[in-house]
């Protein structure tokens, strides 16, 4: 429960972030937190209490597996989340980087000639 | 066939000839109103006399050349068209021809041809007149079409024959008395039509030296005028067909086209003269109004 | 069958490889991308063709690993994978090889990494079964597209890319979250397994929420209303190129991806959520567009559009009460819409590539800049707009007829933004092919080229897809006919050759029709269309003349789809040649003066045209038949495309320019035949839909009003009107007023009058054009007052207009007055005096502009400029002769037209012919009055001749003088420009009417355009361009669609 709450409360404050801050790094610092935040909540969701990791690295594991570890799927399907948010925060790094070059600012009140 | 051709022509040369002795009237009337002793009422076959003799005649170009035949011949094709006495062998002209709504726009051509011959002559003046005389027709065409929409519609006819025997049977049948409203907007428009004051800025012969025909002369002129005058009496025996019973003889049709001939000048000599969007506008209101009583009372009736 | 785990492991290997090869020899990098592509692209064709042929039975499934699903992550491809991939990789290919031709940006393997990422991330998003490979497959898809939206490192493409990576991480979260929750609730990833478990009764309190997750992610992807700004930015943004690949490709992904996660999901909501969200912003986005001055935002509103109208089809898909023949329909219409969509954008983009400046202001003449950019935009255009005969057409018109199933109002929302798209489009179209210099347009247009050629390619596809699912029947002979006017474009390096051409191609066009010219509507005006075209064709003999290469083909077009539309036995049928008809002919006119008119023209024929598709939406039955109980509504609807041809009061605003702007050689046409198809139409309404109509004599009644107030506020402009042509515009519309009142009239006698005035007005206004259109060749302008005293030069000219004049004003003895005496004979029998009243005087009012053609053109003063004109050139006067002559013959023998209406108004049964009498003294007797029109003309010509006679015996000697020889008060004047009088001839009368011609119409229209732009204008300004408002947008709308959709 606790890993539950606190993975909810990550991701509002990434959105925090993302909704109210105006500084360009705070923003992708705040997507980066929500990206943590999802992860954490998959990884409780596949929680069960009182079992191990889905790893087989003793004996008695080999029988009756799936009653003893816990749900192996989340676990995958948060390492690829990670490796993409690492991907997706390097990617924004980057285009924060050639942004701060061109207008020497991070303040997102700069980054408004396309509208309407 | 060839004795009704006969009839219509011989008709038709009385027609120009009281047209030119009705013109000669109207300018001994004015005289005399005006205290002047004036021409004498023949003046105008005089007129026409030496206009026909001269030796020499300017043309301007072809369309100039034919515009006083399709004048002469426009004036006398509308007389023709008109029935003298309805029903009478010899003086019923070519009714068969057409009925009102033909003879309407058959009106019209002996008018555009002058026109165009008028215009070709380089004049300034006469586009001027044709085009006032145009407009101002548009603005008397209104109450006219209006009355005679209501005596078709109330006779159920579009004839003239029919619309002159709907109104047999004494004076009180004559549609200047069943139709009253409807017969004063077409007496109105009338005055537009004659170009007589106060719509006589059409030719206005101060200023625009009668406009149309300016550069008309000699021979050409003379055709011109005896056109100008069956015309005149065309529209005078229309308008006795229309609303005054038609005639049973030939006294009777003298008698009315005299009378409604009377009409317009008695206007004139007394009014002075409207710029020409006064004119249309005039028309477009009392005398529409009038026309519109009638045509309410026709369809409401219906 | 190629395994689709090749496409995406050799992709994949080959921008690994790349990436490698880069660090060594950069220039390699290309002997490595471009195959990679091509065998994408070649292996996704064999496997749709693999499809379509049916030597492919079932999906294609992938395991991966081993595995089998539901444990092992799995591909399916199926027919519509199949076609979605290929689509990708062939637009993948046109960008690619564009980029290429332009120059990468550096460093450019990395560059071509991104985009073989891209393109493989969309591949995958089709392909895979399974929901945690989607998520993945997004997420490669989105982080190629930051890179290459970001990668032409313009300022604006930063921004963009920053606002869509924050709102694209926001939303690939949700999809991520809503994959886990699945799992969590079903246990089981693998979409055919979750789908199979939810159709197989599974529930869960919780699903519904959760798929509503997976689905507001895919939304943000879609560009669904309100949460696209950050798209608009980067249509705007990034390079052109890149969003033509985004736009073209990587979003049909997500669509497919959409309508197959929501089917398997199966939420009842789900159709009403899309058609929602797909409606709000397909008719939004259209209508944002109006002012938008940027043409790649432009372009962006447009898209965002369209993928609204994919969505709203998917949401139609998606309903269960959707009848089974109707889903077929929408099905189609999906496919098309892509296909239309993704090449026509493709191409559009890679033009504005093409172009300097982002400002539609910039791109003032590139249409004359080259052929091949003319040619790709306007069939891009044409397409993304849903023109004729274009994917987007059919796609459109299938729709349509599905969505009519469902609701009336899903089909007036569909038609209205149809209509607002139209607006934009060719206002851009308008500015586009303005401009006299030709605009400096890069020469990189092959992709753009082969992406048109695609559409025009997809036309017969097209066509018959449409054709099976509405079962449409189109006359054969007229489809060869117009396909073989679309090869005259061929013969563009010669317009002598292409005029023979085209005459030869009316001649064949007659002999094949000829079964067809029966004594019934169709057939007189298939008689009118035939033999007017070949001889309006003659005139337009090319000679020195500046003609389009595209002229006589459209040309073309126009005369046959004229024929097809006359030959229509269902309005389906009609309405495609009716906007055949209209979009070639808009074409024609864009290439006169007029290039604003045209849009005008475009705008009010596309309103008309969809008015009246959604009136037929609303038939029971396509046939042209009786309907039954039809309401005022239908019959309006019907109406109004042909009430905007005849440009009845108050839809004539276009009309003026249309015609007077329009080329010369084209305005006969126009006005001669072409308005004449409102003619038939109206006709087609009342006899079949007016007539059950239980309001039907005051129906008729207002339309009689509308014909007749056309006549009359028409003629009175014409009187005014100081251009040649621009006059007889006016005079033609008013003409067309009486033939629509005759037609409202709806007895033998009006229909008679009605259909004589068609022919009739042909030969004269026809004459007319023809003779203005070779008075401008001689004098070089329409205007009037630079004319005057051409009768000495153009005598027969003259002569011609001088016969013309005197029918169309209707005097006796000829060939005019036969129309208005049946007019008027039929208006008083009726008893419609009022009506009566009202078209007298407006046939007065045209005495006066009638006087003013003859003599402010042939009349009055030759000015010196025009001293050495010369008699117009030989076809033209030709082309006069033959048409004065019915003139005159008419004039004296009305019969020959009355007799074959009469035998035309026999077939039609709920008229009857016409209580005429024909007797040798009386002439044509009525039931009012007679006119004997041979003894009139016998008796004025003889009168005339005789008369002339008599004077040339008589007269005195006749001096011709000069021009300037007139009395003028003794003084001489010094040119012949000091004594015409041409301008402002009819001034003191326009005194009198001032107050009826002030432009009220002309007034509210605009009105109501500003108005709406306006607010669009204000609409826009959601989109404030703030990261942090557009990820609310997102975060709130998604909460929303949770609320609302929950159930």
């Amino acid at each position: 429960m606790a890993f539950f709450v606190s993975s909810i409360l990550l991701i509002l404050i990434g959105l925090y972030a993302v909704l109210v801050k105006r500084n360009i790094m705070k923003i992708v610092i705040g997507l980066s937190l929500m990206d943590t935040g999802v992860n954490l909540l998959i990884i409780s969701l596949g929680f069960i209490r009182g079992r191990t990791a889905p790893i087989i690295n003793t004996r008695d594991l080999l029988v009756n597996t799936s009653s003893k570890v816990v749900d192996p799927l989340p676990q995958a399907l948060v390492l690829t989340a990670i490796v993409i948010g690492v991907a997706v925060t390097a990617v924004a790094l980057s285009i924060v980087m050639l942004m701060y070059s061109k207008k020497k600012t991070l303040e997102i009140d700069e980054y408004k000639e396309l509208k309407w | 066939m060839w004795a009704k051709i006969l009839y219509a022509f011989l008709t038709l040369i009385g027609g120009i000839a009281y047209g030119l002795l009705l013109g000669g009237i109207s300018r001994k009337i004015t005289a005399r109103m005006q205290n002047r002793r004036g021409p004498t009422v023949w003046q105008n076959f005089i007129d026409l006399w030496k206009l026909f003799r001269k030796k020499t005649a300017i043309s301007h170009g072809v369309m100039f050349y034919l515009a006083p035949m399709f004048r002469l011949v426009g004036g006398a094709g509308t007389f023709l068209l008109v029935p003298v006495v309805v029903g009478s062998p010899y003086l019923s002209n070519f009714s068969f021809g057409g009925d009102l709504i033909v003879l309407m726009y058959f009106m019209v051509l002996g008018c555009l041809g002058m026109a165009l011959g008028a215009a070709e002559s380089g004049h300034p003046h006469a586009p001027i007149g044709v085009t006032r005389g145009l407009s101002q027709m548009a603005g008397y065409e209104l109450p006219f079409i209006l009355s005679v929409i209501v005596l078709m519609v109330a006779d159920k006819t579009a004839t003239l024959e029919g619309i002159v025997r709907a109104q047999q049977g004494g004076i009180l049948h004559w549609h200047l008395f069943t139709h009253p409203f409807a017969a004063a907007a077409a007496f109105i428009s009338l005055l537009g039509m004659m170009t007589s004051y106060p719509f006589q800025v059409v030719l206005a012969p101060q200023e625009i030296a009668v406009g149309p025909p300016t550069e008309y002369s000699s021979t050409f002129l003379s055709y011109m005028f005896s056109g100008r005058s069956v015309f005149a009496v065309a529209k005078y025996l229309l308008f006795m067909n229309l609303f005054l019973g038609g005639a049973s003889n030939l006294l009777w049709a003298f008698v009315k086209t005299f009378a409604i001939f009377l009409w317009p000048l008695f206007i004139t000599n007394v009014f002075p003269r409207l710029r020409l969007e006064q004119s249309v506008l005039f028309f477009w209101t009392w005398p529409t109004f009038l026309g519109l009583v009638d045509l309410l009372r026709i369809y409401l009736v219906r | 069958m190629v395994n689709p785990i090749l496409i995406i492991g050799i992709t994949l290997g080959s921008a690994f490889l790349i990436g490698i090869v880069q660090a060594f020899r950069p220039r390699w990098t290309g002997w490595i991308f471009y195959p990679t592509l091509v065998f994408d692209f070649l292996a996704s064709a064999v496997n749709l063709y693999g499809f379509l042929s049916g030597s492919i039975g079932k999906p294609i499934m992938v395991k991966i690993g081993g595995f089998p699903p539901p444990v092992g992550i799995n591909l399916l491809v199926g027919k519509a994978e199949a076609a979605l991939g290929t689509l990708i990789f062939a637009v993948a290919l046109l960008g690619a090889y564009h980029w290429g031709r332009r120059g990468f940006p550096q460093p450019q393997g990395k560059i071509m990494v991104l985009f073989l990422l891209l393109a493989l991330g969309a591949a995958g998003i089709s392909f895979t079964g399974d929901f945690f490979n989607l998520f993945v497959f997004v997420e490669i898809t989105s982080i190629a597209s930051y890179g290459l939206v970001a990668s032409s490192r313009r300022e604006e493409a930063l921004e963009a890319a920053f606002k869509y990576m924050v709102v694209g991480s926001i939303s690939s979260t949700f999809i991520l979250l809503g994959v886990v929750f699945l799992y969590k609730a079903t246990g089981s990833l693998n979409m055919l397994d979750i789908g199979g478990k939810i159709a197989g009764g599974f529930s869960s309190q919780v699903l519904g929420l959760i798929s509503l997750l997976i689905l507001a992610g895919l939304l943000v992807e879609l560009e669904v209303f309100p949460i696209n700004g950050w798209a608009l930015d980067i249509y705007q943004g990034a390079d052109p190129v890149v969003v033509a690949l985004l736009a073209g490709a990587a979003v049909k992904a997500f669509y497919l991806v959409y309508l197959k996660t929501a089917s398997y999901l199966a939420l009842p909501s789900f159709f009403k959520l899309s058609l929602i969200f797909g409606g709000g912003t397909y008719l939004v986005s259209q209508f944002f567009a109006w002012r938008q001055e940027n043409a790649r935002r432009l372009l962006g509103y447009s898209s965002v559009g369209q993928l609204g109208l994919l969505i709203l089809a998917g949401g139609l898909l998606l309903s269960p009460s959707l009848p089974a023949s109707s889903r077929a329909m929408v099905l189609a219409a999906v496919v098309l819409l892509i296909l239309n969509h993704s090449f026509s954008k493709s191409s559009l983009f890679l033009l504005a590539d093409n172009v300097k400046g982002e400002k539609l202001e910039d791109w003032k003449g590139v249409l004359s800049s080259s052929p091949v950019f003319r040619f790709s935009f306007t069939t891009s255009v044409f397409s993304v707009a849903g023109l004729p005969p274009f994917p987007g057409f059919w796609a459109k018109l299938l729709l349509v007829m599905a969505a009519a199933r469902f609701s009336p109002w899903l089909v007036a929302l569909i038609l209205a933004g149809a209509l607002a798209e139209v607006v934009y489009y060719f206002r851009f179209f308008y500015l586009v092919s303005l401009g006299d210099k030709k605009a400096e347009v890069g020469n990189n247009l092959l992709a753009p080229l082969v992406a048109s050629l695609f559409l025009v390619g997809a036309v017969p596809l097209a066509y018959k897809m449409a054709a099976d699912k509405l079962s449409l029947t189109l006359p054969g002979g007229v489809l060869v006919l117009l396909g073989l006017s679309l090869l005259v474009y061929l013969l563009g390096f010669s317009r002598l050759l292409q005029w023979l051409a085209s005459l030869g191609l009316v001649a064949y066009g007659a002999y094949l029709l000829l079964p067809f010219l029966k004594a019934d509507l169709s057939g007189f005006f298939l008689g009118l269309i035939l033999a007017g075209a070949a001889v309006l064709l003659l005139a337009t003999y090319p000679g020195a003349k500046n003609l389009s290469s595209s002229f006589y083909p459209a040309y073309l077009v126009v005369v046959f789809s004229m024929a097809g539309l006359v030959l229509s036995t269902t309005w389906f049928s009609l309405f495609v040649f009716w906007e055949i008809m209209s979009w070639a002919s808009f074409l024609l006119i864009n290439m006169g003066r007029g290039k604003k008119a045209a849009w005008i023209y475009a705008v009010l024929s596309a309103a008309g045209a969809y008015a009246m598709l959604g009136g037929i939406s609303l038939l029971p039955s396509p046939y042209i038949s009786s309907v039954k109980s039809p309401g005022p509504w239908l019959a309006l609807l019907l109406s109004l495309g042909f009430l905007v041809k005849m440009a009845t009061v108050p839809l004539h605003i276009w009309a003026r320019d249309a015609y007077g702007e329009s080329p010369d050689d084209f305005t006969p046409l126009l006005s001669g035949i072409m308005s004449k198809m409102g003619v038939f139409g109206s006709a087609l309404v009342f006899l079949y839909v007016v007539i059950n109509l239980s309001s039907r004599s005051s129906f008729n009644y207002l339309l009689g009003w509308a014909g007749v107030l056309t006549a009359f506020f028409m003629t009175l402009l014409a009187v005014f009107q100081e251009d040649l042509k621009k006059l007889l515009a006016y005079s033609s519309v008013a003409q067309v007023g009486y033939i629509l009142l005759g037609l409202a009239l709806f007895t033998p006698l009006g229909w008679t009058a009605a259909l004589y005035h068609t022919v009739n007005h042909f030969f004269f206004k026809g004459l007319l054009f023809v003779a203005a259109a070779g008075i401008v060749y001689r004098v070089g302008t329409s205007y009037l007052p630079h004319m005057g005293g051409l009768i000495r030069r153009m005598p027969l000219t003259f002569f011609a207009s001088l016969l013309a004049v005197i029918a169309l004003a209707g005097v006796p003895p000829l060939s005019g007055f036969a129309g208005k005496w049946l007019l008027y004979t039929a208006l008083i029998e009726k008893g419609w005096i009022f009506i009566a009243v009202v078209a007298f005087l407006a046939s007065t009012l045209a005495f006066l502009y009638s006087f003013k053609i003859l003599h402010a053109v042939f009349l009055g003063q030759l000015q010196e400029e025009n001293c050495e004109v010369r008699e117009v050139p030989i076809p033209v006067a030709v082309v006069e002769i033959i048409l004065l002559i019915p003139l005159v013959v008419l004039g004296a023998f009305p019969r020959l037209i009355l007799d074959p209406i009469t035998r035309v108004l026999g077939k039609v049964t709920a008229l009857g012919i016409p209580d005429l009498k024909y007797t040798k003294t009386l002439g044509v007797v009525s039931r009012l009055g007679h006119w004997n029109a041979l003894f009139l003309m016998v008796f004025f010509a003889g009168a005339f001749i005789l008369a002339l006679i008599f004077f040339a015996l008589t007269s005195a000697r006749v001096k011709l003088v000069g021009q300037m020889d007139v009395g003028y008060s003794g003084e001489v004047p010094r040119s012949p420009e000091d004594l015409h009088f041409g301008y402002g001839m009819y001034d003191h009368f326009r005194r009198a009417v001032k107050w009826l011609i002030y432009p009220l119409a002309t007034r509210v229209w605009r009105g109501i355009y500003e108005a709406l732009g306006a607010v669009a204008e204000m609409g826009r300004r959601i989109y404030t361009g703030d990261t942090n408002t557009y990820a609310a947008y997102v975060i709130g709308i998604s909460l929303l669609i949770l609320l609302i959709f929950k159930g």
